[in-house]
């Protein structure tokens, strides 16, 4: 009887013992298939133009992030749909969810890349032409997206002279959103610029309502704070610099654009939870905040917002949620901050170029944006394509705008912009945690761009 | 069976053994060892694993303060974890041999264990909130405090004009009582008309009602569009039920009286002279915030925490299962002999359980060295490099983004070399036990 307690104690210490034996060693290279001894060869670009070839009936394995079972990941399906019905070319599709660039990154590694990828963030495109794993775009593409497009996004997709993508897919991220009920109940008009915006909001606070949900325990929405006001304060070519880190964080610009900042979400007043508070709010419980239990008024975002207070808590467009553009600051132009996805062709199977081509056209994405959430940059899309006024106008202001830059903490290196509680996340994380202490922050933010820029 | 015979046996049995245990052996090698081998491999190239870069990444690793803080989180872990759980099982063990419904007892206590880890780091991020109103622990906390220092009707409300002053002392402002009364006005603000009682008319604006009478309104000083502080306005509401207080420069109160529906109250009797009209401070009371479990200075106690429940189940079940393995012959004469209970506990059962003890510990130990799922459960992005700890700081750096494979393996071999001695320790008691036998 004592023996076979004793057993059975071995055996669940000795079964612990082989559960932790077996991670650590284990859990580092779970991505890496077995046997990957293949020499590392990589075609060299193609110079020639490979969608000019006539397509050879190949199929085209495309991957993005959405699943194929998942909303964006139907509609995008049903653009290669149509793209198979106008050129006769079969497309497979696969959705890699978040783990696509180290899927992405090991399938290049391994020379078995997909044909076209859609990359979420435009740092990877950089990344993977430095891999040598992107084939520059044909005549035709470059024709597509000349007729169609702002310059700003072929600029984005070029690399040292060549261009290697199409971003067909774009993100607004100057908008505020703002629950419709409080803003009628306080009587508050909506600002058009920065200083308004401070005096509505403090008006609010005095009619006892809290002017701002910031997603604080998300470092993206912060820097999206940071761009759309340093963008404005600073100019694009300032902005520019800082994003090639050829001026450092610690230039007065930019400390003047986290002054800036700070005299509205840098006031615990103004912001629900107080600043530190709002540290602990995720993004979709910031918008919930606003929408749902209503703790506060606005919330600054990506057009996702409408969507998300959609889903979360039925919030209707129109009658309980509305959007305003990002106020110009000091009589800034309109600027834009926006993101977008960019479809790369990573073989030359003629299909793929051919699919970037088709992609060009404001024929392509039509079903898309009828779907809803989704905006597109192209100048061509009539805007009644939008399923409502609120997406048309989001779609609207991208196109049109006067000044439009991209996430710079999408093209910086990802240990600078895209790693959470670190880089510009974490910084703007510890700012708002203490909004005075502005000088201390920019010395630690420039010696991590330093070490980002430099590695 | 002598040892002459079992050797015999083997050898004839091992063309049958290689066959039973090579499936076995070569799933072993595929996940287990060539993986860990490879580890160390890439360990030493660059981050897209193509350049050989030598020691660079074991250099890299402790240069930057991320991995430093994650270091000092899992030592911490180390030290703190595996004590705490491995007294709390033995307390419950103990405790619950005396419990008539132990096995339920113990059961529901083993319940944590059985939920995925990460799942656990959710259920507590969302007890750990910080405002009462969406935290389980804080609104716990949050009773006695209510109970304490009841928030007040006009919390978080602030006075509209610079005459009237907020203070400890409550709201207060100066008023004068001349021959035909006095006036005051207490405008408010962050206050929302919605939260108002319904009753709530048109604020009052007071006049003068003769001698020895104040009159007075507290109202909310805000409208939309057009709006003047200090002055009662069309489209303003009084704020009622709010009780003003006249004090003299004594500080002795002379009278008092509550507002009404449209914010007004008047107060008799009062002498000429100048008084404070005074709102008391209990009216102003906070509610109490919380604490910030998930903050940055409390988040690695906090993962701790939580790490107990989870694993206390687990310490308690192995533990009362070496409980019920002990001799009792020797407690029994230990209690004979006229020892107190505690005496058989420190002296008897103690040390036997110490082979226990031991097991439970050092599984713990290993457990804490690779903490992982529950950090990343628990706490929210902008604590995350607070509550680093080097397993997720490993995973951070080798997958989040396009990833560093290079530094992400060598901080995975760090990992294993810091639990390899706990390992072979474990693996020397094995075979200390199997010798006894």
């Amino acid at each position: 009887m004592r023996m076979r307690r004793w057993r059975w104690l071995t055996l669940i210490s000795l079964l612990a013992l082989v559960a932790a034996a077996c991670s650590p060693s284990g859990s580092g290279d779970t991505t890496t298939p077995v046997g990957t001894t293949q020499p590392q060869t990589t075609e060299p670009p193609g110079t020639d133009a490979p969608g000019t070839t006539a397509p050879t009936g190949e199929a085209v394995e495309v991957v993005w992030v959405r699943g194929a079972d998942h909303p964006e990941g139907q509609a995008f399906i049903a653009v290669l749909e149509g793209f198979t019905a106008a050129t006769g070319i079969e497309v497979n599709y696969t959705g890699l969810g978040d783990d696509l660039p180290t899927i992405l990154g090991t399938r290049v590694e391994n020379d078995d890349p997909p044909d076209v990828a859609v990359l979420p963030q435009p740092g990877l495109l950089r990344d993977l032409v430095s891999r040598d794993a992107l084939m520059p775009v044909s005549q035709a593409v470059l024709d597509g997206l000349g007729a169609n497009f702002a310059q700003v996004w072929t600029d984005l997709a070029t690399v040292d002279g060549s261009t290697y993508g199409v971003y067909f897919k774009a993100g607004n991220k100057s908008l505020v959103f703002y629950d419709v009920a409080a803003v009628e109940s306080s009587g508050i008009t909506l600002p058009e610029t920065w200083d308004e915006w401070v005096s509505v909001s403090q008006e609010l606070v005095d009619g006892g309502f809290t002017p701002i949900s910031v997603a604080g325990a998300d470092g993206w929405t912060l820097s999206d704070w940071f761009e759309n006001v340093y963008v404005r304060t600073a100019g694009p070519e300032l902005y520019a610099q800082l994003t090639n880190h050829e001026i450092p964080w610690t230039d007065p610009s930019v400390k003047t654009a986290l002054e800036t900042m700070g005299e509205l979400i840098g006031n615990p007043d103004f912001v629900n939870q107080g600043t530190a508070g709002a540290l602990q709010v995720g993004f979709v419980d910031a918008i919930v905040r606003v929408f749902g239990s209503n703790e506060a008024v606005m919330i600054e975002g990506p057009g996702d917002i409408a969507g998300i207070a959609n889903t979360e808590v039925g919030a209707v467009v129109g009658t309980d949620l509305d959007m305003f553009a990002f106020p110009s600051i000091d009589g800034s132009p309109g600027a834009v901050l926006g993101g977008g996805d960019v479809a790369v062709a990573l073989t030359d199977n003629p299909g793929a170029m051919a699919l970037l081509e088709y992609l060009t056209t404001p024929e392509a994405v039509e079903s898309w944006a009828a779907a809803g959430g989704f905006t597109s940059p192209n100048q061509n899309l009539d805007l009644s394509a939008y399923p409502d006024e609120l997406s048309a106008a989001v779609a609207e202001g991208l196109v049109n705008a006067e000044v439009f830059v991209f996430d710079l903490s999408d093209l910086v290196p990802a240990a600078l912009g895209g790693t959470a509680g670190a880089g510009i996340w974490g910084q703007l994380q510890n700012w708002l945690e203490n909004p005075g202490d502005v000088d201390a922050i920019l010395t630690e933010l420039e010696a991590e761009a330093a070490a980002a820029f430099g590695g | 069976m002598t040892s002459v015979e079992a050797t015999k046996q083997r050898g004839a049995r091992f063309g049958v053994a290689l066959l039973f245990l090579g499936p076995a052996v070569l799933v072993l090698l595929a996940l287990v060892v060539w993986p860990a081998i490879r580890t160390v491999y890439d360990s030493f190239y660059d981050s897209a694993g193509r350049n050989f870069v030598g020691f660079q990444n074991y250099v890299d690793m402790f240069r930057f303060e991320r991995m430093r803080i994650a270091i000092r989180n899992s030592f911490i872990w180390v030290i703190v974890f595996p004590v705490l759980v491995t007294t709390t099982g033995l307390v419950l063990a103990v405790l619950s041999e005396r419990v008539r419904w132990r096995t339920a007892f113990r059961l529901i206590l083993f319940m944590p264990a059985a939920i995925a880890i990460l799942s656990s780091g959710i259920i507590w991020r969302i007890m750990y909130e910080t405002d009462p109103s969406r935290g389980a622990i804080n609104a716990l906390l949050n009773v006695p405090a209510a109970i304490i220092n009841p928030p007040g009707n006009l919390q978080g409300t602030a006075p509209s004009t610079d005459d009237v002053i907020l203070g400890d002392g409550g709201l207060s402002t100066t008023v004068e009582i001349g021959a035909d009364g006095g006036v005051v006005r207490l405008g408010l603000l962050r206050i929302r008309a919605e939260d108002l009682p319904e009753s709530t008319i048109q604020a009052a604006d007071p006049v003068a009602a003769g001698a020895g009478t104040l009159s007075g309104v507290v109202w909310r000083d805000i409208r939309s569009g057009d709006n003047q502080r200090g002055v009662v306005e069309e489209g303003e509401l009084g704020v009622p039920a709010v009780t003003v207080q006249v004090v003299d420069s004594a500080g002795t109160i002379v009278g008092s009286a509550g507002s009404g529906d449209d914010g007004a109250f008047s107060i008799d009797g009062l002498d000429p002279g100048t008084y404070s009209a005074v709102v008391p401070p209990a009216e102003f009371q906070g509610s109490w915030g919380g604490i910030s479990w998930l903050g940055p200075t409390l988040i690695t106690i906090a993962a701790i925490v939580a790490g107990i429940w989870i694993w206390g189940g687990f310490a308690l079940l192995v533990i009362a299962s070496g409980l019920a393995a002990l001799p009792r012959e020797l407690q029994e004469a230990a209690r004979v002999d006229g020892a107190t209970e505690f005496q058989v506990f420190r002296r008897i059962t103690l040390p036997l359980l110490t082979p226990v003890l031991g097991v439970v510990f050092v599984a713990l130990t290993i457990n804490a060295l690779k903490m992982f799922d529950l950090i990343v459960g628990i706490a929210p992005g902008s604590v995350q490099d607070e509550a680093n700890v080097i397993a997720l700081e490993m995973w951070r750096t080798a997958f989040t983004g396009l990833g560093n494979r290079g530094l992400g393996s060598a901080i995975a071999v760090f990992l294993f070399v810091l639990i390899l001695p706990v390992m072979l320790l474990n693996i020397r008691r094995f075979k200390l036990d199997e010798d006894r036998r």
